[in-house]
């Protein structure tokens, strides 16, 4: 039984004291009409690069530290130049052509490494501009694809022509965009499904063989090398040093950030695969499981080297590969 | 044992049955309001499947585009009784040296295509390597859909709504001799054949002139204007009762308003309901045809009829809905287009709001089409572009133009038709608008290339598409 007197009564509180708060509260306001904007939705049609080109925040620090080191560099180089061609005119001379020589050849790879990187920069203007353009409207998408053949090196191609011979002065954007897809960009996708497939059978095939963990990751890193740079090169881009490597961080980031959901989607087909190899050895099941990775990774640096993003058909797809893989481990083992 | 012989035989045989199970068929229905290019649209359409897929220029059917098309033939018809689509007379006249427009069709006609083509699917490609597919095209005035509300009515009713329709603008001053010589009429005395037969031509007479005159499309019953083999029948000759009220109570059998409504009667049964229950219950596939342009053109009230015909042709595609139209007929038909004719006829930028004018003027309709599993396109077509766009320079800038030959003078034109309104055209659109747009002639094409045209090849893919996997 509960005690009756513990309960709590009932209290009246003071009413809140109302003259601050009615200070605060907005009156009505009429605005003339042509002041009004319309609120427009924020549209979140982000590509995945834009995940992974989020700005890191600058290291002042470093940046002051190199800029003096470079400084300090040209300062000490241009004094020791200025001293010994007052003490050995002639050995002067000699060192003073070595270093010019030197600095245009360093110039001249920063250039090109600098044109290499923003050449894969535009790649995510253009598939930008792609999400840009008005379906139904007729502008644009015939300067935009002309662009991208330019940029592509497709301007000679056979699929480039074939698109031009069938354009007409009344298709719209989505249209032209359309064709653009099928003819030229569909035979690039499909060279570049080549070179994946190709790239990850020997992948998959080396891992299957070798006997040592270590002599496994050496071959997927070396043959993931050499299909990046491949599909690449299909997509007309050009890779040099820092542009590969800025490449590379793009596939492994956008593998781990970007496409977990995917891979995990996939997860399961893919263990699945690896386990009827199983079967047949237990080796060619990790000759499977290293192609498939490595296949993923070849299909992701397609997604990020296409100028154009995927439509929901024209994303390639790991099934394919699997049962390429398995059957040729399968003539190569048993055979 | 099998023999190898059991076995080829066994698979030949396996075969053919396959090939029997693809060869599909399809009636595609292509209807339109008069003078919306219907004849001109199926003159096309057969025309680009006849070329073959050498030459051909439908990039967006995707079945040309991937290279599965592999060829077209005429083959008879599959209904004797039905008046054959005059083909080759139409083709003729677009090229010839001098290019004319096809004669308009009055009545219902059909064409039958074979379209041989390649299979996609993996299944079908391994059973066989091509696949035919039968194509029946039948063209009908969408005027003779404008019939279907009749069913509802009464003649009481219907002479009530056709006494109403008189007070629109224009439509009395049309009417005058109609309503003169109908004003002598005595309802309730024995009828006279002759009076009759007097009074419905001169009702005809109206109608064909609130056509011509005004633009007007909703004309009921439609048969007055496009009678096709009804001409002259006896089925056509009533007109509606609108110089008092009707007082069917003491009425005698051989009155003239028991055979006005005698007739309405026979007309709903014989040639409404029949048209439904021969042609419309067995099409597959249907194309409406609009020409938005025209009646932009003539002016308010052209246009607001023409929405109201739109509306009411809609409600042919709406059986899902209503018990009257299931019980009359069960269509088959699981997709619709609706197309602006005559793209060609403004400039390339001007198709955006083309499309969205036809996209608002079936949006109604749509959705309870759409609610009976009815898959609807709209699209902005041209069946032959009789127009090439170009750019002029106007008050020193560049402007977007076309060009053709001008249909009356048959000279060269150049101009700028205006803009097409994106939206159903309110009051205040009328009052200012500028939109004048010329009826241009048929281009001239040499003999060995396809006619060129503005969004064929997404008719077909929108029209046939998933029938040729």
């Amino acid at each position: 039984m509960t005690d009756m007197s513990n309960l709590t009564p009932k209290k009246v509180f003071d009413t809140p004291d109302d003259t601050g708060s009615s200070a605060s509260i907005k009156s009505a306001q009429v605005f003339s009409s042509d002041e009004f904007v319309v609120d427009e939705p924020e549209s979140h049609t982000e590509s995945l690069l834009d995940e992974v080109f989020v700005p890191t925040r600058p290291n002042w620090w470093l940046r002051f530290g190199l800029f003096g080191l470079s400084v300090g560099v040209t300062w000490e180089t241009v004094s020791w130049l200025q001293a010994s061609l007052l003490n050995h005119p002639m050995l002067g001379l000699f060192y003073t052509a070595v270093s010019i020589c030197l600095v245009v050849a360093l110039l001249k790879l920063l250039w090109s490494e600098v044109s290499k990187l923003n050449r894969l920069r535009l790649n995510k203007q253009l598939q930008n501009q792609a999400q840009l353009l008005d379906p139904q409207a007729s502008d644009g998408a015939f300067k935009y694809c002309q662009q991208l053949a330019k940029v592509t090196g497709q301007l000679e191609s056979l699929g480039y022509q074939n698109w031009q011979a069938q354009l007409s002065d009344s298709h719209s954007n989505q249209e032209v965009l359309a064709l653009y897809r099928h003819h030229v960009l569909a035979a690039q996708d499909q060279q570049a499904k080549v070179a994946v497939t190709k790239w990850s059978g020997e992948a998959a095939l080396l891992v299957a063989i070798s006997p040592l963990a270590l002599v496994d990751m050496l071959i997927i890193l070396w043959r993931n090398t050499k299909m990046i740079e491949a599909v690449a090169k299909v997509y007309g881009i050009e890779l040099g040093y820092l542009s590969r490597l800025k490449l590379f961080k793009l596939v492994i980031s956008n593998m781990i950030y970007a496409a977990g959901a995917e891979v995990a989607a996939d997860l399961g087909t893919d263990i699945l695969g690896a386990e009827m190899a199983g079967i047949v050895s237990a080796r060619a099941a990790q000759g499977v499981a290293a192609g498939l990775l490595t296949a993923r990774l070849g299909f992701k640096a397609m997604q990020i080297c296409r100028p154009v993003p995927w439509q929901e058909k024209e994303r390639p797809k790991a099934k394919e590969i699997r049962l390429s893989l398995i059957s040729k481990l399968k003539s190569v083992i048993k055979g | 044992m099998v023999s190898k012989a059991t076995f080829s035989n066994l698979h030949r045989s396996a075969k053919d049955l396959v090939d029997r199970s693809l060869d599909r068929h399809v009636r595609l229905a292509v209807t339109g309001l008069s003078r919306a290019g219907k004849t001109a649209f199926i003159t096309a359409l057969v025309d680009h499947l006849l070329q073959g897929p050498v030459h051909h220029q439908l990039p967006l059917w995707s079945v040309a585009r991937d290279g599965r098309f592999l060829g077209a033939k005429k083959v008879p018809q599959a209904h004797f009784h039905i008046p054959s689509f005059k083909f080759e007379q139409n083709i003729n006249s677009l090229r010839a040296d001098q290019p004319v427009w096809p004669e308009p069709t009055a009545g219902v006609s059909e064409i039958r295509l074979k379209i041989k083509y390649r299979p996609d699917s993996l299944l079908w490609r391994n059973l066989s390597q091509t696949a035919e597919l039968t194509l029946d095209i039948i063209d009908y005035p969408g005027e003779w859909l404008l019939d279907l509300p009749l069913l509802h009515m009464s003649y009481e009713q219907w002479s009530e709504q056709m006494a109403q329709s008189l007070t629109q603008p224009g439509r009395a001053e049309l009417a005058k001799n109609w309503l003169n010589l109908g004003a002598q009429l005595d309802l309730h005395g024995a009828y006279d054949e002759l009076q009759i037969a007097q009074i419905s031509q001169a009702y005809t007479q109206y109608l064909h002139e609130c056509k011509a005159q005004l633009g007007l499309h909703h004309i009921q019953p439609g048969r007055f204007v496009l009678p096709g083999e009804l001409a002259g029948a006896p089925l056509l000759a009533f007109f509606p009762y609108v110089w008092g009220e009707i007082n069917s109570d003491h009425d005698n059998k051989d009155s003239a308003l028991s055979m006005l409504s005698a007739r309405f009667e026979q007309y709903k049964e014989h040639v409404v309901k029949r048209f439904y229950q021969q042609h419309f219950v067995h099409f597959d596939r249907q194309i409406v045809l609009l020409d938005c342009l025209t009646p932009l053109n003539t002016g308010r009230q052209s246009f607001e009829d023409m929405q109201t015909a739109v509306e009411q042709i809609m409600q042919s595609f709406q059986y899902g809905q209503s018990g009257f139209l299931r019980r009359l007929f069960a269509p088959k038909i699981d997709r619709i287009v609706f197309a602006a004719s005559k793209a060609d006829h403004v400039t390339p930028d001007q198709h955006e709001n083309l499309l969205a004018l036809v996209d608002k003027l079936v949006v109604n309709g749509q959705r309870e089409v759409a609610f009976s599993g009815i898959e609807s396109h709209c699209i902005a077509l041209a069946a032959v572009k009789s127009t090439q766009v170009g750019n002029v320079n106007y008050q020193g800038k560049p402007h977007v133009a076309l060009t053709g030959r001008q249909l009356d003078t048959s000279e060269l034109l150049s101009l700028y038709p205006g803009e097409v309104p994106a939206d159903l055209p309110q009051a205040a659109f009328w009052q200012k608008q500028g939109f004048d747009f010329v009826n241009f002639a048929p281009p001239v094409v040499a003999s060995n290339l396809p006619l060129p045209h503005i969004r064929m090849d997404l008719a077909i893919e929108h029209l046939l598409g998933d029938k040729l996997l």
